[in-house]
């Protein structure tokens, strides 16, 4: 299947190449970039040096329209300037921006300060979120997919299996992302040595993935969920670590909370539930799942408070992004879901 | 060929397989969660008992 990566030279568009360059059914076409184009991508993505010899291409329709699948790589707010054509020609797309993954026009007003509500809810109604172990089978077949936000993924996935069992109180979401979050082209603090050594939190009370958490947790408790969520920039280069604190007015025994995330993960290739008595990772770390597209979910019990801890570990750039959106391009396509994405994490690393 | 000797972790339920030449009282783990037992042979019924043995413990 010939597939072309718009927005290929930054983090996320060389995950994207990293992954599909070796996708046993894919053939990279094209991979486009304006600052970049007529130069070889290994110039931009060194770790690609000797892998393939592809140059970057002016972004424009007529290039991108020769592949069957288009991936939009590109920063928020610039997809919805392609999707609609894309999505008319017929290719597959799938957007790793955040476009269109809110279902309310509404909320891009709210969320991402879009001067008015988004204008194509029509794309919005059919784009199907992307996250593939709670939306598989919208993902069959599906032409336009909504890449979920790399710490929405890591927060959504550890309360899912609680989202039909939560109470009153909102859950507490605290994550901790590396750098590479802020893309290619950070700001000043982004810099070595403003970024070193930093443990601080970014947009503390109303960060832009609370509204794709928050519709996700909803439909899946089948009411209204509000979360306080609060991100950390924190001092690694790639991972999410995602720690969740729900009040329940009953505290699950243990059985049942293994109960609970195996009814929600049982079949999938990607989650791994660690709880363990044993061993040298008893819970989640994003030690343990760099490079890869797994996400390693647990949980402890507090019988003092009646509070649940829950954790996720990813990879910000696969399965926060690259990754996740190859995965749901494996389902919606037919091949299998692990198909270019059986990496497994380097140790010690 | 014997019956293989399949197990349940009554922390979280995973079903796991014993060594046919399992002794009693032997320490065995669940490969899920790693709730440690030991195994009770009992005649030709073999069964899981909590095992309350070390644990870890940080700090002072």
């Amino acid at each position: 299947m010939r597939v072309c990566i718009v927005g290929a030279s930054g983090f996320t568009g060389g995950e994207l190449l990293r992954i599909l360059l070796q996708h046993p059914h894919a053939e990279v076409v094209c991979a486009t970039s304006r600052k970049f184009k007529g130069e070889y991508v290994y110039r931009v993505h060194p770790n690609l040096r000797g892998v393939t010899q592809l140059k970057f291409v002016e972004p424009n329709l007529d290039v991108v329209l020769k592949a069957d699948v288009v991936f939009l790589a590109l920063p928020h707010g610039e997809s919805v300037k392609w999707v609609p054509q894309l999505h008319q020609s017929g290719v597959a797309v799938f957007d790793l921006s955040a476009d269109f993954r809110l279902k309310d026009p509404e909320a891009y007003v709210e969320w991402y300060k879009w001067p008015h509500p988004h204008p194509y809810p029509d794309l919005l109604a059919k784009a199907v979120y992307g996250q593939p172990e709670l939306h598989r089978e919208e993902l069959v077949g599906a032409k336009l997919v909504a890449v979920p936000g790399c710490m929405a993924t890591a927060s959504i996935l550890m309360l899912a299996p609680l989202a039909k069992h939560l109470g009153g109180v909102p859950p507490v979401i605290d994550a901790k992302i590396g750098s590479s979050g802020a893309g290619a082209e950070g700001s000043v603090v982004d810099l070595h040595s403003y970024r070193t050594y930093v443990v601080r939190p970014y947009e503390p009370v109303h960060h832009r993935h609370i509204a794709e958490i928050e519709q996700e947790l909803s439909r899946l408790a089948g009411r209204r969920v509000s979360v306080a969520f609060t991100p950390h920039a924190v001092d690694l280069v790639r991972g999410i670590f995602a720690t969740g604190h729900v009040y329940l007015d009953k505290l699950p025994t243990e059985a049942e909370m293994w109960r609970y995330f195996k009814s929600t993960f049982g079949d999938s290739k990607f989650v791994r539930i660690v709880k363990d008595k044993l061993g040298m990772a008893r819970y989640p770390n994003v030690k343990y799942v760099l490079g890869s597209n797994y996400v390693d979910v647990g949980f402890e019990l507090d019988a003092r408070l009646g509070r649940v801890v829950t954790f996720s570990a990813i990879d910000n750039l696969v399965r926060g992004a690259s990754g996740q959106a190859v995965q749901a391009f494996n389902i919606a396509m037919g091949f299998p879901e692990d198909a270019g994405l059986r990496h497994i994490p380097p140790l010690p690393i | 060929m014997a019956a293989k000797l399949i197990v349940q972790c009554g922390v979280c339920g995973t079903e796991f397989e014993l060594p046919d030449d399992v002794m009693d009282g032997e320490i065995t783990s669940c490969p899920t969660c790693g709730a440690r037992y030991i195994v009770r042979v009992r005649g030709n019924s073999v069964s899981l008992e909590e095992f309350k043995g070390d644990v870890e413990d940080y700090g002072q």
